[in-house]
């Protein structure tokens, strides 16, 4: 039997962390480059392509053990997106020409898409067990998450927290969701449980390092500002 | 074959149609960031927003047409959402409009719910359009060939579009047009891509269509048309709502009598340059009262006001205030004069025409970020006679640069360094005011060097006790204590805030204003209204309102200014003669100047502390507050 709750929980909590990924980058960005409206439009457009992306490259052998391929989905998505700041300080301290910079930060956001745009197709699959068209509720409760995410950024996270401590926050809650995806391992064939478990201790235990990184933000941030301001 | 081209086809129009929806979008958020600015606010709001109703239009397709999509379904849609987009643009202005006049009334809270919920309205009709095209698009596809593979190409070519209509806006279309000419040319081309549905694909067409079609095409060419026009009238509406009667009727009268605004747009900002309605002369007469510039100068032009992206930068009758003070009030502290300057912003040559006067200054650098602001300072009538052509000196050098990324990477050290930027209203403005930027420029100051900059809206906690002036200034204290920790978070020990204080020229500020009173019925009425007076003793009463005036105007006129130097220093507030020719300055309104005296804090506190990774300016909602 499925637990649809927990699905719907899911599908709204990983939209809400995608989106806020995505405005952290565009808002990152801005910070280490310059002409937020720019970089902003730049973002979204980005964004909503390799979302596309993602959810074109998401069949075939993807989507044969779909908890699986989520939970791999949402490891790669807390390391990317909630490690995205400290990253994007360590490149910024390697001094690259402009370019290269806004380069490699361009790849983070169009990976942060592709990957989002693999949960959807996911979702449909675990969800088509017990509803034959999952589409619309799946698409519905994800932009809803994404909408709420955009206002509790704009209103929150970003005047309140701060971008590196935000970009913890929301990895550790990312990491969260990976891990309540055991309450869906009903849903796993018995030859696929010991990888599964595996990923699991895997989410797990960067859960442990992303959220020990929460609580020492400001610790974390000042470090990485004073070698930004000191930066010869 | 006949179905591969017509998937191709539609492939194409998805991806018009897609592009199309994303500039509303991006449209729609940048008239709101002109308008009321905070770009982070702005565009994530209309981010969610258009996601969440773009989703409650996919969720509505399966209600409405079940699993029935035809094309004329589209047609409708599209039909509507050039509408809708088209209009956007202008009803936004007119929202924003109306949010001006009912706040002059003193209505700011239902001015605000109101200039929301339009918000609201428009991005979420807009994007439940949108919604229901994607749906609508792949399901008339899947009538032609296998679902899948169709899905996906159109899928693709939805986010394809979505991409290039990011791109093309922010690098194409935001910095050479007008928000209201992109509007409707994207309603064009909306509009023509249903004219495409409706002969390709329904292939029949009532009369009701081409009288649709040829009332819509005439009135976007007419909006194209009189795109300049349409601008000035809200351009005027925000900028001389003061002199209007005050009334919200009058948001419709067309203030043709007004002259017309100079607007010269940049890749980076829109350059207003607005001149005062020829009988708002009591700013004119006041300014001229207190300070000698017009009587030296009778050839400067006069009434003319600088606005920066609607901000206001300065005033032709009064900017010698805010110049003298900044340029010389540090110059006179500190105990030698700077052998090597750096400015930063100040692109109108103002301030370089104060430092100019100073033969001991050897070099003058100027960073600014806009071309057009230096070429309209070389060039423009009205800023070379006030600048008296300042950046025509060997000792000028100007750079085209970001100050910002220019700081990081200076290795320079100068032996003062003014900033001039406008008020941080913006997160690209925030970071100007930022640690790490105060950071840079502590590094790149000499042992005895200085930095100093207007530090808007401190006033509040030093004028706590005066009452006169505390009636009028309803800022929140909180940007004393945001600057003052972050730049001690920067590394400077000394700071020294200093505030332009007329107080000394009250008795002619009040003689000039019971004149002016007396002269003027619609000042009258307009003073009996406020303090609620009757006609009685009309002497006693004129003195009164000029007494309540001066207070006003001198309150207004309190520009505050920080100064910081490197090391601890004992400051000593002796004025020394600069021995240089000075319009608005002399001895008494510089010990003024410090009159309120200093709020030093033992302990910082890092809340307050404005940081590029944690920007605390702007404030969450800066809404523009419009006072009679």
């Amino acid at each position: 039997m499925l637990a649809p709750q927990i699905t719907h929980i899911l599908i709204f909590i990983l939209a809400f962390c995608s989106i806020v990924y995505e405005l952290l980058l565009a808002q990152s960005l801005s910070a280490f480059l310059e002409n937020t409206a720019l970089r902003y439009c730049v973002t979204i457009g980005m964004y909503m392509f390799s979302m596309g992306l993602g959810s074109l490259m998401a069949e075939g052998k993807y989507t044969k053990h779909p908890v699986l391929t989520l939970l791999r989905v949402e490891i790669l998505l807390t390391v990317i997106g909630g490690f995205s700041l400290p990253f994007l300080h360590l490149l910024n301290m390697l001094d690259l020409p402009r370019i290269a910079f806004s380069a490699c930060a361009h790849i983070l956001i169009v990976g942060i898409g592709i990957l989002t745009g693999f949960e959807i197709p996911l979702f449909f699959e675990i969800m088509r067990a017990k509803n034959t068209h999952p589409e619309n509720l799946v698409l519905g409760i994800n932009y809803f998450g994404a909408f709420i995410g955009t206002i509790c950024f704009a209103m929150i996270f970003y005047p309140l927290a701060g971008l590196m401590a935000t970009a913890f926050f929301i990895g550790s809650l990312n990491a969260l969701a990976g891990v309540s995806l055991i309450r869906l391992r009903h849903l796993i064939p018995k030859a696929m449980e010991r990888p599964f478990y595996r990923l699991f201790f895997l989410q797990g235990s960067i859960l442990a390092v992303v959220g020990t990184c929460l609580l020492y933000s400001t610790a974390i941030n000042e470090f990485f500002m004073m070698i930004y301001m000191h930066n010869i | 074959m006949g179905t591969k081209h017509n998937i191709n086809i539609i492939g194409l129009v998805t991806l018009i149609l897609a592009a199309c929806s994303i500039f509303y979008e991006l449209l729609i958020a940048q008239t709101l960031n002109a308008l009321a600015s905070n770009t982070v606010l702005w565009y994530s709001l209309t981010v969610g927003l258009y996601l969440g109703s773009m989703g409650f239009g996919a969720f509505l397709c399966t209600k409405l047409y079940k699993d029935n999509f035809t094309w004329p379904d589209l047609f409708k849609i599209e039909i509507l959402l050039s509408l809708a987009g088209g209009l956007a643009v202008p009803l936004l202005h007119f929202t924003h409009t109306l949010y001006i006049f009912l706040s002059m009334q003193g209505l700011i809270t239902p001015a605000s719910i109101f200039l929301f919920l339009n918000f609201f309205i428009i991005v979420t009709v807009i994007g439940t359009l949108t919604g229901l095209e994607l749906p609508l698009l792949i399901g008339l596809c899947n009538t032609l060939s296998a679902p899948k593979i169709v899905t996906n190409r159109i899928l693709c070519a939805d986010y394809t579009g979505s991409l290039t209509g990011a791109l093309i806006f922010s690098l194409v279309l935001l910095p050479k047009f007008e928000l209201l000419s992109i509007g409707c040319f994207i309603a064009l081309v909306n509009l023509s891509t249903a004219l495409f549905i409706l002969i390709y694909f329904i292939k029949k067409a009532a009369f009701a269509h081409v009288a649709l079609f040829a009332a819509f095409y005439t009135a976007l060419f007419l909006c194209l048309a009189y795109v300049a026009p349409v601008n000035q009238y809200f351009l005027k509406k925000e900028y001389y709502y003061k002199y209007t009667e005050n009334r919200t009727l009058d948001m419709f009268w067309s203030l043709r009598n007004f002259p017309d605004i100079e607007r010269h747009k940049s890749v980076y900002q829109n350059i207003d340059i607005v001149t005062l309605p020829p009988d708002q002369n009591q700013e004119i007469i006041l300014k001229k009262l207190i300070s000698r510039k017009s009587a030296a100068n009778p050839n400067i032009p006069e009434g003319h006001l600088l606005y920066l992206n609607h901000a206001f930068q300065f005033n032709s009758q009064g900017e010698e205030f805010y110049h003298e003070y900044l340029a010389h009030i540090p110059m006179i502290l500190n105990s030698s004069i700077p052998r090597k300057v750096l400015v930063l912003g100040a692109g109108d040559g103002l301030l370089v025409r104060e430092l100019k006067k100073y033969p001991e200054i050897k070099s003058i650098t100027l960073i600014d970020l806009d071309k057009k602001m230096i070429d309209l300072a070389n060039t423009h009538p009205i800023f070379t006679s006030l600048n008296k052509n300042a950046f025509n000196d060997p000792r000028v050098e100007i750079k085209i640069t970001d100050a910002y990324y220019f700081m990081k990477n200076n290795r320079e050290q100068y032996d003062a360094i003014y900033i001039d930027f406008p008020v941080a209203n913006s997160y690209d403005l925030s970071k100007l005011y930022s640690r790490e930027f105060f950071f840079f420029v502590h590094r790149a100051l000499s042992t005895q060097g200085y930095a100093a900059f207007e530090s808007a809206n401190v006033l509040n906690p030093f004028i706590e006790n005066y009452a006169q002036y505390t009636k009028f200034n309803n800022t929140p204290s909180i940007y004393w204590d945001i600057y003052f920790n972050t730049i001690k978070a920067a590394g400077f020990d000394t700071i020294i805030p200093f505030f332009v204080n007329i107080e000394s020229k009250r008795a002619e500020i009040t003689q000039a204003l019971f004149d002016f009173i007396g002269r003027n019925a619609v000042e009258w009425e307009r003073i009996a209204s406020i303090e609620k007076v009757s006609r009685v003793d009309y002497v006693k009463i004129q003195q009164q309102a000029a007494e309540y005036l001066a207070d006003k105007y001198i309150a207004s006129n309190m520009d505050g200014f920080i100064m910081m130097k490197k090391g601890p220093e004992k400051a000593s507030y002796l004025y020394r003669d600069p021995g240089i020719p000075l319009y608005a300055l002399n001895e008494t309104l510089f010990s003024d100047a410090f009159a309120f005296g200093h709020l030093y804090k033992e302990n910082r506190d890092p809340k307050n502390i404005n940081s590029i990774m944690r920007p605390i300016l702007p404030r969450a909602l800066y809404l523009h507050v419009y006072e009679k």
